[in-house]
């Protein structure tokens, strides 16, 4: 195991796949001594619980811009990387009711322009070429990204993981941070103390703790909404072999489904966040908060499943489990400074990071070292700590009026 | 065939346990079917899908326990009966529950009566042979194998490593060993379905059961955890150093030699 040195130039809190990616693009822009400090194990966190959807189907051109940029990563991982991130280009495609079927062709053709390859697909070619036992009469229109699908949110960070170590990072696993460490005043960071009471000395702090986060910085002065939200997840076989079928962005029935590619089934996550469940992050933090999914969430999620793929009467249930989110009130995530000079925030995606990573990783190097964004097209201010008291918050270009998920 | 099945609903075998004064926390555990009793279960339908007939499924607990039966019934059992008790009453132990189950069974017309071996929680493997001696039936415990041909029954049984076969007739209790069958998962039809199908609710007071069959026999005297194991540790140097060192430790400080 990596003994922990007493200073860094950079200290990331949190190996998951936002700490991962940022250790990785801070030490090839050349970067020396980071440490990465982890509570758990690598992924443990948010990552491991991450659904792993691509797909560049925004409704904000930045996030698209970010979704973009970062399927370069995923579709070469193995050069970019040196490792495999489980990419599964099976596509991804989106259903919406009639209302929104303007929007929806909006939404297609800002995408195309900041370059998804995406388009309309009528009924009759998903019926026909995508997804035969889709009932897709109950749906206004589609769009298809033939380039989306899935990847593998673990392998992913494992990659980042091995990447950034491959350049000299310090990755110390099982090491918490029990507090930040400001200088006297508290204006500056100083450090931060491990919860086996070793300290760090550093000027450069940044926290990718996920939940975590609203904790650490509490500690030391400042705000920052996070908060757990609970995300059940069903697992099922559809009992028939369906062939090569997409991820699945239903906003008719506002589910989402992702299938897998080994071994058939199908995740079916929730996408109706009209009456969320939130995890206190202390509860959180604790280990204490439910892993299973409620009965009544299981029949949610099989009445919306059922009605769009009536002929399925043979699917079965294999599992049920419960994930908690990192969420902020907007649904967009923190890359953002913060009042302490020296702390920076990477946390807050929101159950949609994942298709981001790449992106995050080099906007918070860019943030950390040159203090604004080099990626063309992507401004950090949308993802500033003081966005909701200056009252500026991001807004969709066209949002869809039948979605209470903010952050497609 | 008329089959019961009696099940207990219990943690989800990947839980982790924590206990609090002696007593184990059950907040925001999942519960599931006891695993042993789910094989009880996929035998009964596959039995009643074989040779006609209907099944029953009886699980003694609070109304938690609702959601066991349930899944039973998602998976095609016919009927379900809940005895309901509250949590905080008194805790039956083996002998209370199969009296209880017993004063259930005993009014209804059956030829086979299924359970798990034994429970993941508590582990006692009683409640069977129990309540095949209380129903005056004979029982084969552990089975991996049945044949129902008319009245005879034809069973094989885990015998510690070995197989027994056994020859018997109905009516009979039989309790399940892992290898029995492949637990099938409800069909998402059967789920919605199973949401509708009424469940039969006994009390306590409902049963009537004389105080003193309730009496527990056996009484729990503590509960804790294993305690846990310290970690490893490897010997460095060539060869000859480490058998050295390695009897060093085996002599005083594991004492074992």
């Amino acid at each position: 195991m990596t003994s922990l040195p007493q200073t860094a130039d950079v200290v990331i809190i949190g190996a998951g796949l936002m700490g991962c990616s940022t250790a990785y693009e801070l030490a090839k822009r050349g970067i020396k001594n980071i440490v990465v400090l982890e509570k758990n194990a690598i992924g443990s966190g948010a990552t491991g619980q991450s659904s792993g959807v691509l797909r560049g189907h925004y409704s904000y051109p930045i996030l698209t811009r970010m979704a973009v940029q970062s399927l370069e990563t995923f579709k070469h991982a193995k050069e970019i990387l040196g490792n495999d991130v489980g990419y599964q280009p099976v596509g991804y495609m989106f259903g919406v009711d009639e209302e929104n079927i303007e929007t929806l062709k909006k939404n297609v053709k800002m995408q195309q322009s900041n370059g998804v390859n995406t388009r309309i697909v009528s009924k009759e070619e998903v019926k026909k070429e995508i997804w035969p036992q889709l009932d897709t009469d109950q749906f206004g229109a589609f769009a298809f990204e033939p380039e989306g699908g899935y990847g593998d949110p673990v392998l992913t960070n494992q990659a980042y993981a091995d990447a950034a170590r491959a350049l000299g990072v310090k990755i110390k696993q099982y090491c918490g941070v029990h507090r930040v460490i400001t200088s006297e005043d508290g204006s500056k960071v100083v450090g931060v103390e491990t919860v086996d009471g070793h300290t760090v000395f550093s000027s450069c702090l940044i926290v990718a703790a996920g939940i975590g986060a609203h904790h650490l910085m509490k500690n030391v002065g400042v705000n920052v909404p996070v908060k757990g939200q609970r995300a059940q997840l069903v697992y099922i076989s559809p009992g028939t072999y369906m062939g090569r079928v997409p991820s699945f962005g239903d906003f008719k029935h506002d589910q989402y489904i992702k299938p897998e590619v080994s071994s058939g089934h199908l995740l079916l996550g929730n996408a109706d966040h009209a009456n969320p469940q939130y995890i206190d992050p202390a509860d959180y933090d604790a280990g204490n908060y439910p892993r299973h999914a409620t009965e009544e969430a299981i029949e949610k999620a099989i009445v919306k499943f059922l009605s769009c793929f009536p002929t399925l009467v043979q699917s079965k249930l294999i599992s049920s489990y419960s994930a908690a989110y990192e969420i902020t009130p907007d649904g967009i995530p923190f890359i953002s400074s913060t009042p302490i000079e020296g702390i920076f925030l990477c946390t807050g995606f929101s159950g949609h990071g994942f298709k981001i990573t790449p992106s995050v990783g080099k906007l918070t190097a860019d943030l950390v070292l040159e203090g604004k964004s080099r990626q063309k097209g992507i401004d950090l201010a949308p993802f500033r700590l003081t966005r909701f008291e200056e009252n500026d918050l991001l807004e969709p270009e066209h949002p869809y009026t039948t979605t209470v998920n903010r952050h497609v | 065939m008329k089959i019961i099945v009696i099940m207990k609903q219990t943690f989800d075998t990947e839980e982790k346990i924590v206990i609090e004064n002696g007593v184990i926390d059950k907040e925001n555990v999942e519960l599931i079917i006891n695993p042993y009793d789910e094989y009880a279960i996929e035998e009964a339908v596959k039995l009643k899908e074989k040779h006609g007939g209907d099944v029953t499924v009886i699980t003694v607990g609070t109304d938690e326990a609702e959601s066991a039966l349930r899944t039973a019934l998602a998976i095609g059992v016919d009927h379900a009966i809940l005895v309901e008790m509250e949590e905080d009453a008194v805790q039956l132990d083996e002998n209370g529950i199969a009296n209880v189950l017993a004063t259930v069974i005993k009014e209804k017309e059956f030829d086979l009566i299924l359970g798990g071996n034994m429970s993941v929680d508590n582990g006692a493997s009683q409640v069977g042979p129990r309540l095949a001696e209380v129903l005056n039936i004979p029982h084969i415990a552990t089975i991996t194998k049945i044949e129902v041909d008319g009245k005879n029954v034809k069973a094989e049984r885990d015998a510690e490593g070995d197989v027994e076969i056994i020859e018997s007739s109905l009516p009979i209790l039989v309790t399940a060993q892992q290898g029995l069958n492949e637990p099938r998962y409800p069909s998402l039809p059967g789920i919605m379905k199973a949401k509708k199908k009424p469940i039969q609710k006994l009390s306590m007071e409902d049963l009537d059961i004389e105080e003193e069959l309730l009496q527990p026999l056996s009484k729990i005297v503590e509960c804790y955890l294993p305690k846990k194991k310290p970690s490893g540790r490897i010997l460095k140097g060539d060869l000859s150093n480490q058998v050295e060192e390695l009897v060093q430790l085996l002599c005083h400080e594991a004492k074992v030699i």
